[in-house]
């Protein structure tokens, strides 16, 4: 009896041993038998309705468009990043589509340098996308390192108003009841969030988060924003900025008053969609789509209207200097490897989305299918707008198109029409992106390899003090009289060089 | 085999030696194929991956590998040293540590004295029961209730807002993330570690509570005299390894509750190890914190284990 016990255990045992062995191998990347393999993440919208992106009509069409055969591979939803490091350090898959300038320390020069990507001959290998360069230098610039090199295939935004897509959002029927009008200075913030509390019972009128100080939402009426910005040349690290101290007065002293949610710094979004659809709060930041959009359809109240606001300024009729504005490569480009096998097929699939045949298809997908030609635009067809499966419009547009997204192609305004189509939505991209914020926006800029090895702990060390003392000192828990400790401390960090390598990669940046 | 290990004998390696061996892994195969899933689990998760430490010591970039990417000799350490950050995060991890061996390793001990003393058997298993359920639930669910319980309107903020009238979550201060950090800790842990110590406790002669008895003992007595000596070796070897830890406090149950208006009491070595490595993908940093972090905790775990061999006669080896 011990004996066959003590055989099972062992039994068990092995079998376990066995099968963790065998799940560790099984996560492996996979070699199919296409032409190219191209790894992205998986978007959330496409996942609803498939496993693997070959599967969607969009790429089964780009494959029958191109005569190329594409094996997608997708990290697992969560540990994109993880998967991505492990990915580098061993045999990569032809095409990698991701964000190389965060993601890879150092930057795209530092992957080109360690032989990770390869350079890329656009000039001659990708006419289309050449000819786009051609037209837009601005874009050339910010898909090149220092020295020159191309080294991706952009996402580009392809006008001003799909690069602003976020700012503050304000209750207009609680406006309209009191008589007040959309408040455009600190001043009339103060009165309509006072307003808000007294007369509309708001428990907290101002659902707030800091990170959207780094669009300068409140801080850009003192003239500074909450992370790295270019004012006349020069870049310049908000906090060590005159306005910023007074930035923290006013937030501090609407902190006081109760203007805010007590635990703002922990709030949760479906926290802040809570407060803004039971009325408890009247002002919130948030997206044209996922903000606006969603709440406005969410919320039950009689009359519920939500409407833009400007990002706000001292003096009345100013146009703002700051607000949210992505770049027009935003970040997601799309790079050939050093183990891919035929680099000029590679070439050849990501210049399709730069001509005026890929164009169309990525932002619309397959006419007839996704969308119809009406009075020369292209509308989405109700498989996109109305689907019979009851997708949501963004599920169904990820298995169309890649507009929604990113991939390697121009993104087109008509798109953005169409997906937010609220009259409240189109204003509030127009409201949103009256700023000067081009001017101040700081490109993607990269430290040279050797600097950015050095500096990355310290940047972290730095940002990460700041966001604490951003909180301390709005909460209160540190007086704004220790402001001064504040910036010494930053400088102890190593703020001061960080500047002023920042400083100098923004002039090469401008003299590429 | 018993020969072996007696003191003095110095061991040789001579193939006589080698052949025993073999001879002793034949006759006890079972055994030794008992333990091989455990001896491949030790040297493919936790050896292996010790070579990984060196990047500690070179400027690690993934695309040269570990191999290919430069030396640096201490740069690293140096700036962890001199980093304004370094004396907080040392000193809440001491603190939080300290805590939970003075507050969270006695618990599981009179729990386990109170479970013994419970005559009822079936409250007995019922109360053990949910003593260990936390222990079972994820922590990330974990956290999320210790944040609705400290949330603002909960009743633990209620109390605490009657005694001293402050607003807001508990987790947003500064002061409160300490004790909340321990108390949670026992109550997930306390019933899971009592099962070693009622295991011991059934290991202890019953002859000696009913001499105990005769000699006119109570249960009071009883308890200090024969329980608690009983335990003695078991309390002994936990608090050596548990003393072993001192710099280890996890950063997953941290990074769950903490946020950075509280980093000043909550921000550990480990959470910001994480933070440096993840957010800011400086690997080499991060692995070089976090070798400080087991080098302390290695002299630290031979320290108490010669300070207990010196004192009484249990030790770790």
């Amino acid at each position: 009896m011990k004996h066959i016990i003590k055989r099972g255990i062992v039994l068990v045992c092995i079998i376990a041993l066995i099968l963790t062995t065998a799940a560790c191998s099984g996560t492996s990347t996979s070699k199919g038998d296409g032409d190219l393999t191209y790894w992205v993440p998986l978007n959330p919208n496409a996942a609803m309705t498939v496993s693997n992106y070959g599967d969607t009509p969009f790429a089964k069409e780009l494959q029958e468009r191109t005569g190329i055969k594409i094996d997608y591979q997708h990290p697992p939803q969560g540990s994109e990043d993880e998967k991505f490091n492990l990915m580098v350090m061993g045999e990569l898959p032809d095409i990698i589509e991701y964000n190389w300038g965060d993601a890879y320390p150092g930057g795209p020069a530092k992957a080109i340098e360690d032989n990770v990507i390869i350079e890329l001959d656009i000039e001659n290998k990708a006419p289309n996308l050449y000819a786009y360069l051609q037209e837009h230098p601005e874009v050339d610039k910010m898909i090149k390192t220092d020295d020159g090199k191309y080294y991706a295939f952009p996402f580009i935004r392809g006008e001003r108003s799909l690069q602003t897509s976020a700012g503050i959002i304000i209750r207009k029927d609680w406006l309209d009841d009191l008589g007040l009008e959309v408040p455009e200075t600190i001043e009339e913030w103060e009165v309509v969030l006072k307003a808000f509390k007294e007369e509309k019972g708001a428990k907290y009128p101002l659902c707030y988060r800091t990170y959207v100080e780094g669009w300068g939402a409140f801080s850009g009426a003192y003239g500074v924003v909450d992370t790295l910005y270019v004012d006349n040349g020069e870049v310049k690290y908000g906090a060590l900025e005159d306005g910023y101290k007074d930035f923290l007065t006013t937030m501090n002293s609407w902190y006081k008053k109760g203007y805010m949610p007590s635990d703002f710094a922990t709030m949760d979004s479906s926290l802040i969609d809570s407060y803004m659809i039971n009325g408890q709060s009247g002002v919130f930041i948030g997206s044209v789509g996922s903000g606006l959009g969603r709440i406005m359809a969410a919320a039950e109240e009689e009359g519920y209207e939500l409407v833009a606001a400007p990002y706000p300024t001292l003096v009345k009729g100013q146009k703002p200097e700051f607000g949210q504005m992505d770049h027009l490569v935003p970040g997601t480009v799309v790079a050939i490897s050093r183990d891919c096998k035929d680099v000029d097929l590679a070439m050849k699939l990501l210049d399709y989305g730069y001509s005026e045949e890929g164009r169309m298809f990525f932002n619309f997908g397959i006419e007839g299918e996704s969308y119809n030609m009406i009075d020369g635009y292209p509308t989405y067809t109700e498989e996109i707008t109305a689907n019979a499966e009851g997708l949501s419009m963004s599920a169904a547009m990820a298995r169309y198109i890649q507009a929604y997204s990113a991939g390697p192609f121009v993104q087109d305004a008509r798109y953005m029409e169409q997906y937010a189509s609220l009259p409240q939505q189109k204003d509030a991209v127009q409201i949103w992106s009256n700023t000067n914020m081009e001017e101040h926006l700081l490109p993607k800029i990269f430290l040279r390899p050797e600097e950015s090895d050095k500096m990355a702990k310290k940047i972290s060390s730095v940002n990460s003090y700041k966001d604490e003392m951003l909180i301390k000192f709005i909460t209160g828990a540190e007086s704004i009289g220790k402001y001064d400790a504040f910036v010494k401390g930053l400088k102890e960090r190593g703020i001061d060089e960080y500047l002023k390598l920042m400083n100098e990669a923004y002039d090469r940046y401008s003299a590429r | 085999m018993s020969k072996a290990i007696v003191k003095g004998e110095k061991p040789s390696y001579n193939p006589n030696k080698l052949k025993r061996l073999g001879k002793d892994v034949w006759r006890n195969k079972s055994l030794y194929l008992m333990i091989l899933p455990v001896l491949l689990f030790y040297i493919v998760f936790m050896y292996k991956p010790m070579y990984g430490a060196i990047i500690a010591f070179k400027r690690f970039s993934p695309g040269l590998g570990i191999e290919g990417s430069p030396w640096v000799g201490l740069e690293n350490f140096e700036y962890f040293f001199s980093n304004p950050d370094f004396a907080r995060i040392l000193k809440n991890t001491l603190k939080i540590s300290l805590s939970l061996i003075v507050f969270g390793f006695p618990a599981p001990i009179i729990l386990t004295i109170m479970f013994n003393e419970i005559r009822n058997a079936r409250f007995k298993r019922v109360a053990q029961s949910v003593s260990y359920m936390p222990h079972f639930i994820s922590l990330v669910v974990i956290c999320g209730l210790i944040r609705t319980f400290v949330a603002d309107g909960s009743i633990i903020q209620q109390l605490v807002h009657f005694f001293d009238g402050k607003e807001g979550s508990l987790l947003n201060r500064a002061d409160a993330f300490l004790p909340i950090y321990v108390v949670s800790d026992i109550w997930q842990n306390i019933g899971w570690d009592c099962i070693i110590y009622l295991a011991a406790i059934a290991g202890i002669d019953q002859q000696l509570y009913e001499a105990a008895q005769v000699d006119g003992a109570g249960k009071w007595k009883q308890m200090i005299h024969v329980t608690l000596p009983g335990l003695r070796p078991t309390i002994i070897i936990m608090l050596i390894l548990r003393v072993g830890n001192v710099l280890s406090v996890g950063y997953e149950k941290i990074i769950l509750l903490y946020n950075p208006l509280i980093y000043e009491t909550s921000d550990v070595i480990s959470s910001y190890v994480y933070r440096m490595g993840f957010e800011s993908r400086d690997w080499s940093y991060s692995t070089a914190v976090g070798l400080f972090n087991s080098l302390v905790n290695f002299i630290v775990i031979i320290a108490a284990n010669t300070v207990c061999k010196k004192i009484g006669d249990t030790s770790l080896w």
